[in-house]
């Protein structure tokens, strides 16, 4: 085929979808763009040009900067423990030869229950008098005020994380396990290395791709976090221990006030963080290739 | 048995615990007659609703669901309407992009990926500001048809990164033959390609219809009353004094049986495709 009639059909099939995303999303984005310049607030019905006030503002709201380290401290929590906990997992499946199919299946369960179902099956576990009190109970241990006070109920969110999304990290790292090649690790064991310095020398190197694609996925992930803090604690219970940034965005924009000029700057200013951290883990990731 | 197998094994066997106790204590929930919690916790008494529809048996009964599915009906067809039409839609424009993608040699294809990829990454409560403003500017708020153009578009990325993949591996001489024989690429494209590509097509789909089905954030902005989805409705039983925890569990085996059965189907058809081919030779 000619060059220029290539180049014509291939537009025409990409055309479609591209003219969709342009419309429904960068369209609006740049509008929104626009309205973080302005005092632009649907209950108030107020709606002018304020340059970079809103900008100044977020600067020194001391609620940005709560709910950004809130969830910087999730990212951490999270991602190290979910990191421990897959790692150990995929390294058990690998061990073991039967049921292992049955055990992926049921690994499998909590990721592809919707959100709003896993923050409910916890707002039950945790609820007063629900499961969590009776087991406490049963076993005559003191009881733990699981959502009801400030620092404990960040500790149960973080939990839940952990059990919505280890499975993720096993199912990842144990496919990253079993595509290892097998020869590096039996000239290893030729050679006399222990079990530990082939986990240590051979494999993990190996494996290394695998684990940070999915840290930087999970990481990446954990800025969205909102359903399970919406339906749990919404940002409580004191003193906003849970408010993460995608809640904080939430509370201002919409169940709030519909403060929606400076929410919308700080939705842009969240926007740069989220690709200035990517492009930290992308240069991560390319450099060790 | 190795001692180390046997710690592997007694491992796995308590994520496995703490895995599904949550989730059978939760739905044991959704067929309790006593569905109320007061401020005291789990002492409230049964509900008169259904009472007579449904006779308990054991103390257990059907009526939390049938519950919510006369009364929350609104939610669930909304929900079956958008997931359904948001994954048509984004699989018919996925798939004609990921075409050119993987067949054109498109000077930057390669950022395109890229493009598609950071918009994957970018949290979804940012895009809802830019979204309410447009449905709010072209009154689509609370329509179930604001929901399909969102989902539409949050879903083409991901689908165009998925099936690029799996139109890559699909040999291009099937339809060189077809195009020597005087077939237009658009042809080529429906009556060759497209029934290749089936595994990949399912694969998209199930995946759309587990994000749409679960969707939250977006369905809790734009919609208020008419358009609500089955997470909004879930969310609405939130009350800070009364939880009606039978309907909520049974709401929430709603917003997850239909996707482990379509996973389950899904598992069989691709097992039978494989061995179909395998068979073939």
């Amino acid at each position: 085929m000619p060059r220029k009639k290539r180049d014509v059909t291939s537009l025409l099939f990409l055309l479609p979808a591209l003219v969709f995303v342009i419309v429904v999303l960068i369209f609006p984005m740049l509008s929104m763009f626009y309205v973080s310049f302005r005092d632009y607030n649907i209950s108030a019905g107020t709606d002018r040009f304020t340059g970079l006030q809103n900008y100044v503002r977020l600067l020194t709201d001391p609620s940005v900067w709560g709910s950004l380290t809130i969830t910087g401290a999730f990212m951490l929590v999270c991602g190290s423990a979910e990191f421990g906990l897959g790692l150990s997992l995929a390294m058990a499946l690998n061990r073991i030869g039967r049921f292992r199919r049955y055990i992926m299946a049921i690994l499998l369960v909590p990721m592809l229950l919707p959100s709003v179902v896993v923050g409910w099956v916890w707002m039950f576990m945790f609820y007063f008098r629900g499961p969590l009190y009776t087991i406490l109970d049963f076993l005559g241990l003191p009881q733990f005020p699981w959502i009801s006070e400030s620092p404990q109920a960040l500790f149960s969110l973080m939990g839940v994380d952990i059990w919505q999304w280890t499975p993720f990290m096993t199912l990842v790292l144990f496919a990253g396990l079993q595509s290892l090649p097998i020869e590096p690790s039996e000239a290893a064991t030729v050679d006399g290395a222990s079990a530990w310095q082939i986990w240590r020398h051979v494999r993990l190197p190996l494996l290394r791709d695998v684990m940070l694609i999915a840290v930087l996925l999970r990481a990446m992930d954990i800025f969205r976090l909102f359903d399970i803090v919406s339906i749990i604690t919404r940002g409580g219970p004191y003193s906003d221990i849970t408010q993460t940034i995608s809640y904080y965005i939430y509370n201002v924009g919409f169940a709030l006030q519909y403060d929606l000029g400076y929410t919308s700057a700080v939705a842009i200013f969240v926007l740069v963080v989220v690709f200035a951290a990517f492009q930290r883990f992308h240069m991560i990731l390319r450099g060790t290739r | 048995m190795k001692r180390d197998e046997a710690l592997a094994y007694f491992y796995l066997g308590l994520a496995v615990v703490i895995v599904i106790v949550p989730l059978t204590w939760f739905f044991e929930m959704s067929l309790e007659s006593k569905w109320f919690t007061g401020p005291f916790g789990f002492t409230g008494g049964s509900i008169v609703y259904f009472k007579e529809a449904f006779p308990e048996w054991n103390g257990k009964t059907l009526q939390n669901y049938y519950f919510v599915l006369t009364d929350r009906a609104l939610p669930i067809l909304n929900t079956l309407v958008v997931s359904c039409a948001s994954t048509v839609a984004a699989l018919f424009l996925s798939m004609l992009a990921a075409y050119a993608l993987a067949r054109f040699k498109i000077r930057g294809s390669e950022n395109v990926a890229y493009w598609l990829l950071s918009l994957r990454l970018t949290p979804s409560v940012v895009i809802v500001i830019p979204m309410f403003l447009f449905m709010r500017n072209i009154g689509l708020i609370d329509s179930p048809f604001a929901l399909v153009l969102v989902y539409t578009m949050s879903l083409i990325p991901f689908d165009v990164w998925l099936l690029r993949g799996f139109f890559q591996e699909i040999p291009v001489e099937l339809e060189e033959a077809a195009w020597i024989d005087g077939c237009s690429r658009w042809r080529s494209f429906v009556t060759i390609f497209v029934p290749l590509t089936g595994g990949g097509l399912i694969a998209a789909s199930i995946f759309n219809m587990i994000f749409c089905w679960g969707e939250y954030l977006f369905a809790l902005i734009l919609t208020r009353t008419n358009a609500i989805t089955i997470p909004v409705a879930l969310y609405l039983f939130r009350s800070p004094t009364m939880m009606p925890w039978g309907p909520i569990a049974a709401m929430a085996m709603v917003a997850t049986v239909p996707l482990f059965i379509l996973v389950l189907a899904v598992h069989k058809y691709f097992v039978r495709g494989i061995t179909l081919g395998a068979v073939r030779g």
